[in-house]
């Protein structure tokens, strides 16, 4: 794991300047009550699953993020991208301290910020924010929009009056595409893309340095999904925000990420530029899940679609070896013995597998 | 932007961005009258808001409007039906009891009492279960919560009346003391059902959005979890309020409720339990007048719940 970092930090674009963020070696692991349940044998190859899917972790236990580690670079987005239950969320959750992690690092401007106290770390707070996937569920009912967007501005007390507060509310409306009008609104009179755009405008309010999109767009329609990521965007050139972008909608993620990290089973599989990950695949997961995804010009297809087989196997009985070897179509012998470090396969690319693809 | 909002309600039409004190004191009766036009809209909270209305009138005037004063006796009729029976007589409305004393008079004095008893015990009940069941909610499977669960497990054990009972038992029964005491054990139930609500609120995103933001605990309670409890408070407010009717009933026909010569309905209830198979009158009027009176709180109760989501806002 060790040269994996120091390949992460020899990263082309990161040596032109200190990473924002920096994660190393961050795990969050469930203690799950009542007995575990029994592996299943439904392999479909009709192999003793005993091996393969021996477990690693003790009984009871769930590695939501197992040893994750990545930089992220002022005013870049990354990506992240995985299943359901693959740990994005987690992270995501990890990094704000909304959960607290069970081992590793997050440095936030140098700073670590699983060590500070609570007092600092809710100081510390403004200058990350978050924006979260469902819009309906992410504004308290029972509050006005203007409300809202002024509970950061009260919580840390930048604007000490109410007019000066009541002004940048209206601000932010504005900036985010909502009519001022609309500020002693209750959020059920709103759409889920206007929704959207308050809980961003919520993000917003503190100037912050970091914001994460948990799903920001996932539960929105297609057409205003374009909508809400061209204001992301816009906001992103016009304050030199730093996004983290969750999201499972590919066509989303290649939209706005200018850098992709491919999650499996609480674990980065792989990390690179957008461009590098879409064109050139090294991971067999990564090719997998572009493969599944529907693409609307048969040109723009890749020439034989590769379908996984199987689900995603339990993150208490994850396989030894490599996490995707039950599922991989290119599984060998020492993949399943063997778990692959990430490692660098380009200027660009690291991806965790012993036999990247279309690699020499 | 991609839609409008539908808003038929005029106050969107006057928040222009202008100043935060949009509802100054020129909207608040504006407001009021606004919330009067709601209540009629809804029968079942009209009839409730008059009910209650009679109530408190009546409460106050009683010593006007009642035929006699509750104790006075009358011994040649004893035991008289309501007027509408044969043997009744017009001057008891609604017959006599086994002393002579007229059900209607009574009923009159006891309202005040009664509904004063019950509706203190229930906001003091309330006041304290809403608090104790925020923050353990709140906290929910730390210390705290671990405390208030196993006390309201311990007082599940033991039947409320019992335990009221115990205490006005060493305490002396009064009107002050039946009030406190129906009141501090009732917490239970409201501790109960808001924080069931509390450990489902606390997990939603604008919670976790506030604790992204960095707001304090005391402020995420007050501002985010308190108004969203509101509703379950309501409904169990009301359910406790008819409870808290029956337990002051049986309390005082232990003895141990409220003392004579002040009436109350569930005194006199009790007292004409005996003569149910004979002078049913006696027992039924009283036991109306409190199901009367619960179900116009409950009627009142539902609206005020609605009046208090904005998502109702809506009609009007």
């Amino acid at each position: 794991m060790t040269e994996a970092i120091e390949h992460l930090h020899s990263t082309t674009e990161a040596s032109a300047q200190e990473p924002l963020i920096t994660v190393r070696h961050l795990t969050k692991k469930f203690t799950l009550r009542g007995p575990r349940p029994k592996a299943s044998a439904k392999d479909e190859q009709g192999k003793a699953s005993d091996q393969a899917q021996e477990r690693q972790s003790p009984r009871n236990e769930l590695v939501a993020v197992n040893n994750i580690s990545f930089d992220v670079y002022p005013g870049e987005t990354l990506g992240l991208v995985g299943e359901s239950g693959s740990g994005k969320s987690t992270t995501a959750a990890l990094i704000l301290r909304l959960l607290e992690a069970t081992s590793g690092e997050v440095y936030f401007e140098g700073q670590n910020l699983l060590e500070l106290p609570p007092q600092e770390m809710r100081r510390r707070r403004r200058d990350m924010q978050m924006v979260f996937q469902d819009p309906f569920s992410s504004l308290n009912p029972r509050m006005r929009v203007g409300e809202i967007i002024e509970e950061p501005l009260r919580t840390h007390r930048t604007l000490p009056t109410r007019r000066g507060r009541r002004d940048r509310v209206l601000d932010l409306m504005d900036t985010v595409g909502l009519s001022p009008d609309f500020v002693d609104r209750f959020p059920h009179e709103f759409s889920g893309g206007q929704r959207q755009r308050i809980g961003i405008a919520r993000a917003l309010a503190l100037n912050p340095k970091l914001i994460v999109c948990d799903e920001a767009v996932s539960a929105l329609d297609v057409s205003i999904q374009a909508q809400v990521l061209n204001l992301l965007k816009k906001l992103q050139a016009e304050f030199n925000l730093t996004y983290i972008f969750i999201g499972h909608g590919l066509p989303a993620v290649h939209h706005i990420s200018d850098r992709i990290a491919v999650m499996y089973l609480g674990k980065i599989v792989e990390i690179t530029t957008r461009d590098s990950l879409f064109d050139d695949p090294k991971h067999p997961y990564t090719k997998a899940l572009l493969d599944s995804s529907p693409v609307s010009s048969p040109e723009l297809r890749g020439s034989q679609d590769e379908l996984l087989e199987g689900e995603v196997p339990s993150l208490d009985i994850t396989p030894r070896g490599c996490p995707f070897n039950t599922r991989c179509l290119y599984v060998q012998d020492r993949c399943r013995s063997e778990e692959p470090p990430l490692r660098s396969l380009s200027d660009t690319a690291q991806a965790a597998c012993h036999f990247p693809l279309n690699h020499n | 932007m991609t839609q409008q909002p539908l808003m038929e309600n005029e106050t969107s039409t006057k928040a222009a961005p202008g100043g935060p004190a949009v509802s100054g004191s020129g909207g608040s009766a504006a407001v009021v009258r606004r919330r009067l036009r709601t209540l009629l809209q809804s029968p079942a909270a009209t009839i409730g808001a008059l009910v209650l209305l009679l109530c408190v009138l009546t409460a106050l005037l009683a010593p006007f409007i009642s035929p006699y004063p509750p104790g006075q006796q009358h011994p040649q009729d004893r035991l008289l039906p309501p007027f509408w029976l044969e043997g009744g007589s017009t001057e008891f409305l609604l017959g006599t009891d086994n002393l002579g004393r007229d059900i209607l008079s009574r009923i009159v004095h006891g309202v005040q009492v009664t509904l004063l008893v019950s509706g203190i015990a229930v906001i003091i009940s309330a006041v304290l279960g809403v608090t104790l069941g925020v923050i353990s909610g709140f906290y929910a499977g730390g210390w705290f919560d671990t405390i208030i669960q196993r006390l309201v497990d311990a007082n599940m054990a033991i039947p409320n009346i019992l335990l009221i009972l115990v205490i006005i038992g060493s305490m002396g029964p009064s009107t002050v003391t039946l009030t406190v005491v129906l009141g501090v054990t009732g917490w239970v139930i409201f501790a109960r059902m808001v924080r069931a609500d509390v450990v489902s609120l606390r997990e939603r995103d604008f919670v976790r959005a506030a604790r992204s933001i960095g707001t304090r605990d005391p402020v995420m309670m007050m501002r985010h979890i308190l108004p969203n409890v509101m509703p379950t408070t309501i409904v169990v407010a009301t359910l406790s309020f008819g409870t808290n009717i029956v337990i002051e009933a049986s309390l005082s026909f232990l003895g141990l409720g409220i003392q004579p010569p002040t009436v109350t309905w569930g005194y006199v209830l009790n007292e004409g339990r005996d003569y149910l198979a004979t002078a049913w009158w006696i027992a039924t009027f009283p036991g109306l007048a409190i199901t009367i009176t619960v179900l116009a709180i409950m009627f009142l109760g539902d609206w005020l719940r609605d009046v208090l989501d904005p998502r109702e806002k809506k009609r009007s």
